[in-house]
């Protein structure tokens, strides 16, 4: 494998919410340019740094396992939709913050 | 015999729901290396397999795991136990600041200053002239101001410059505070930062009557704390030292605390700085790293250093901590101490400079000596570097116009963490915060990239480092880490008892 | 250190009408007259203590104004009076001068409502309950028993005006609400000196209106002493048979935390309680951090307990790494903690500290192995129900040498 590292992923597993978060949290390690296609998203990769010491393969695998986690996340906050607010919304009840 | 597949009605089969909580891979290799944090605090250590059953609803009722996942708040069981009112009263504990206006109000009298610190932040002005202290109308009117937040206690912290210079200023801070307080009933705490090179009996005389406790810089032994605070007369650090015994023999051996501030020169020498603070017998030490501010931007060629260099030094200076705990001295690092509140105990530290809502105006204001109010020091510090985008307004305005000012409506929308990329869903957020101003100095941006924000590298690694120990450290490590959550002794705290 | 039993049979005569009655020395009598009852008291309420040698060298005493005479012993010669007596006590330490006792026509037993210097006194408000627990050592009777309320009332009058502990429970005190809070308001009244802890299941307390009825008491001394079993519903519900009961009693404690009250968690050691006590102390920790004090309570082997063997019974030693993380978490934690009811055998050196003697001095025993052993003085022993079966394998006396290594290292 060489650089710049690419994947093909499925929209529906991989919504471009999880990819944009997943890029994000990679910043400091490859930068990611998104292409958006029919039912699909491609990321192409570089080295965010030219000292980078992670291979194209390790690259690869990293960035997988950030969108995988960035996956389940989206998962656990559909589940969970709108409970974060109301708990909030119970225990700050009073404080005077509005909105 | 029978042909055909019988269908069963699609039921909901799940037995339990999920709540909110966030994950985060520590990467310490082992098993359990996945950290997972409940929106109430609670946190638990699982493995991918544990966090795949989790997510789709495969964890067997029953199961010790099962029953952990409910107590801590990860999961509930539609129509059994409702679990709402205790997650609510965990969550409303952690963010008990809000409930009160802002606490802690600084007072910066003077910039004038005999001391040329390389880091310092603030521009020093010659020790005659007065164009640099705070106005005697401005400072009735920031003393209105302090009272006008609704805050049971209020700490009024003296800052400068070097604050005894204008010692008169104090003075009468203190008084119209003392005054007024006859009615408001308030707690209120005195604190001056100061070098302590202009003690005088009289100052002392005064700190007695009113209790005024003091705060001083000692960065560590003479040679690096003179390197890194030269004065005229090259002896900051024996005067120094000769006032913190001054102050103790007035006022008793805890009136007086000290910080470090870390330059590079001090990253090299851990052990050195500890022993330092040990030899002078205090039972706290904070290992703050440089912020970038003031004179340290401008020299941070010299004086700054990656924060991973921080971070490494930081890890080894715990060490030697933990290890002279164990040998009966007791010397609690500060900033692990609070972070170790917010992970073990459902309440919140107090500190204003880690919280969600960040604490910049919220929990903290400073009547800068030229009339205008700012939301933290950091804030009036970024004045020294001509930036004067983060006044809240001058000392003449209410309060409460001061806190809806746009300058603060900008901060407290970059200032909820819990709404911020890349902190949204980080698993530390529970026990982390916000700061809007520092990102603001950094990264020109209040909201800022995590990625490449040093204070999320900061707080971050030592986090991660702290839930490593508590995870991994043997029984005496535990019990150091516990004698400085509760202040009590290492000898006191006999076994760790159940780790969580 | 011998068991008190709270009742004995005596030889009553002239006896009309069901009586609480305060037993009073004749010194007593002429130096404090009706003081020495907290509250109001009559001459007819007082019960003198008089032995047979007291009364035959001076019969006039029989003309004292007093509601009756406990004679102490058998009865010597005749007593001449129309005024209700008792003599010849079955057990003749049971009924002593200060205790309130209960007496009924027709009935020879006396009960003992209130023993003077006891720190153990308590108000019984009813047999009735809403849970079934496993291990209930008082099993509910589905009976209307509100008369409990009124003998309180009139025993609150009757006790001594001293600093002292005093309990009420039942079955479950909340469930004569009008009657608790009016015993609760005479106890501030007339007892403003007494600690009062109540024992209750907290469960009718998720009712918020409860809130304002106790902030309005303002009790000095008041605490609350609440059971939680577990960390999570089924297994709190299961220990005590009642489902829902876990929620229940989690609103009824931020209730309490609402009426700014004082609030003990305690928690009975079981099977069924002990393997996960570490993650319930964490449970109370994150939760309830009002909370003031935990009690951790060896089981009490009577009552329902005994029939529910199997799923209860366990060995103290084999839970003491599980208690020992328990305690020292809260410990560690500043949550005041105490281990009641475990004799110091089965309790290792570094939990000492925490064990507290505990049990009422009625029900209180010490075995055989015990007598010579050296930490009987300092040691809980246990209840008058202890048998066989619910013997740890480590019941064995201390010697001397044990026990001061034992005191050393608990320091």
């Amino acid at each position: 494998m060489t650089w710049p590292v690419t994947l093909k992923l499925d929209s529906a597993a991989y919504p471009l919410s999880v990819v944009q978060r997943a890029a994000y949290s990679l910043a400091d390690t490859v930068t990611i340019q998104v292409g958006i296609e029919a039912n699909q998203i491609s990321l192409t990769a570089h080295p965010a740094e030219a000292r980078l010491t992670l291979s194209p393969e390790q690259a690869h695998s990293l960035i997988l396992q950030h969108l995988n986690d960035f996956a389940l996340r989206d998962h656990i906050n559909r589940e969970t939709a709108g409970l974060r607010e109301v708990l909030a919304r119970a225990a700050l009840a009073g404080c005077g913050v509005s909105q | 015999m029978w042909g055909f597949a019988v269908t069963l009605i699609a039921t909901d089969a799940k037995h339990y729901r999920l709540l909110p909580f966030r994950f985060m891979r520590m990467n310490t290799g082992h098993d359990r290396d996945i950290l997972l944090t409940s929106d109430t605090g609670e946190y638990m250590h699982v493995n991918d397999a544990q966090l795949r059953a989790l997510s789709y609803f495969d964890v067997q009722a029953g199961t010790p795991f099962y029953k952990d996942l409910l107590a801590r708040h990860f999961i509930y069981e539609p129509g059994r136990h409702d679990p709402f009112p205790e997650m609510a009263a965990q969550y409303r504990s952690r963010k008990d600041f809000i409930f009160q206006g802002p606490a802690l109000h600084l007072f910066v009298v003077t910039l004038r200053c005999n001391h040329t610190c390389q880091y310092c932040q603030v521009s020093r002005a010659p020790l005659g002239g007065s164009g640099h202290d705070l106005s005697e109308a401005d400072a009735q009117a920031a003393v209105d101001r302090l009272f006008e937040s609704n805050a049971p206690a209020l700490t009024v912290e003296f800052q400068g410059g070097e604050p005894l210079l204008a010692f008169e200023r104090v003075r009468q801070i203190v008084e119209w505070v003392v005054e007024r307080n006859v009615v408001e009933q308030r707690e209120i705490q005195f604190v001056i930062t100061t070098t302590l090179h202009h003690l005088t009996e009289e100052i002392l005389d005064f700190a007695e009557q009113n209790r005024i406790q003091f705060s001083t810089s000692l960065d560590g032994p003479a040679p690096l704390h003179n390197a890194n605070r030269p004065t005229p007369s090259r002896d900051s650090y024996e005067r120094t030292v000769k006032g913190i015994q001054w102050v103790r023999e007035r006022l008793g051996h805890d009136a007086v605390s000290a910080l470090t501030t870390l330059t590079s020169r001090s990253l090299e020498q851990p052990e050195a700085i500890i022993n330092e603070y040990v030899s002078q017998g205090f039972s706290s030490i904070s290992l703050r790293p440089l912020s970038p501010y003031g004179f340290a931007t401008k020299s941070a060629h010299r004086l700054d250093y990656p924060i991973e260099q921080y971070l490494a030094f930081y890890k080894k200076a715990l060490a030697y901590l933990l290890h002279i705990n164990q040998q009966g001295v007791y010397l609690s690092e500060s900033y692990a101490s609070l972070l170790l509140k917010n992970i073990l105990t459902p309440f919140s530290s107090g500190y204003v400079d880690l919280r969600s809502p960040a604490g910049a105006g919220t929990a903290a204001l400073v009547y800068n000596y030229d009339g205008y109010v700012y939301p933290s020091d950091e804030a009036r510090m970024l004045l020294e570097m001509g930036e004067d985008g983060l006044r809240l307004g001058t000392v003449q305005q209410p309060l409460s116009e001061l806190l809806a000012s746009p300058v603060m409506k900008a901060l407290l929308t970059s200032g909820v963490a819990e709404a911020l990329p890349g902190c949204s869903d980080c698993a530390l957020v529970p026990y982390c915060g916000a700061d809007p101003v520092e990102h603001y100095a950094r990264q020109a941006d209040p909201i800022g990239h995590r990625v490449f924000s040093s204070f999320c590298k900061k707080n971050m690694g030592l986090l991660k480092h702290l839930f490593g120990l508590l995870c991994d450290g043997d029984d005496n490590v535990q019990r150091v880490l516990l004698s400085w959550l509760n202040r009590r002794s290492y000898n006191d705290v006999r076994f760790p008892g159940y780790r969580g | 250190m011998v068991m008190l039993r709270k009742d004995t049979h005596f030889e009553i005569h002239h006896l009309d009408e069901p009586k609480l009655l305060k037993v009073i020395t004749l010194d007593e009598f002429i130096e404090q007259g009706l003081a020495v009852c907290a509250g109001s008291a009559e001459f007819g309420d007082l019960l003198l203590w008089l032995p047979n040698e007291e009364r035959l060298r001076s019969p006039h005493l029989l003309s004292l104004p007093v509601g009756g005479f406990l004679i102490p012993e058998p009865l010597i010669g005749d007593l001449d009076s129309a005024r209700p007596h008792l003599h010849t006590p079955k057990d003749a330490d049971v009924v002593q001068p200060g205790d309130v006792i209960a007496i009924t026509p027709g009935n020879a037993l006396v009960r003992v409502l209130y023993r003077r210097g006891s720190d153990s006194n308590l108000l019984f408000m009813t047999d009735r309950c809403n849970s079934v627990c496993l291990m209930c050592s008082q099993p509910p009777k589905d009976i209307d028993d509100r008369w409990h309320i009124e003998e309180n009332l009139r025993l609150i009058d009757l006790m001594d005006p001293v600093e002292e502990n005093l309990g009420i429970s039942g079955g479950e005190p909340t469930l004569y609400r009008d009657g608790l809070l009016e015993i609760l308001a005479k106890c501030k009244a007339v007892l403003p000196q007494k600690s009062i802890h109540v024992l209750s299941n907290g469960r009718l307390f998720q009712d918020p209106s409860w809130i304002a009825a106790l902030s309005t008491i303002g009790h000095p001394q008041l605490s609350w002493g609440i059971p939680l079993y577990a960390d999570n519903a089924e297994d709190h519900d299961h220990v005590v048979q009642a489902p829902g009961a876990f929620s229940e009693t989690l609103q009824g404690l931020y209730n309490l935390a609402r009426a700014n009250q004082i609030i003990e968690i305690r928690v009975v050691l079981n099977r069924l309680t002990t393997p996960r006590l570490p993650e319930l102390a964490h449970y109370v920790f994150r939760n309830l951090p009002f909370v003031r004090h935990v009690a951790l309570m060896g089981i009490e082997s009577t009552g329902l307990a005994r029939k529910n063997y199997e799923e209860l019974w366990v060995d103290p030693l084999d839970y003491q790494e599980s208690l020992s993380h328990a305690v020292y978490f809260l410990f560690n934690r500043g949550v005041p903690v105490s281990i009641y009811n475990l004799p110091l055998c089965l309790i290792p050196a570094h939990l000492s500290r925490f064990a507290r003697q505990s049990i009422s001095d009625w029900k209180n025993l010490f075995i055989d192995t015990c007598q010579q052993c050296a930490a009987v003085k300092h040691c809980s022993g246990f209840f008058k129900s202890h048998t066989d079966r619910w013997q740890s394998r480590g019941v064995q006396l201390l010697s001397t040498e044990a026990f001061s290594a034992y005191a050393r290292s608990a320091q």
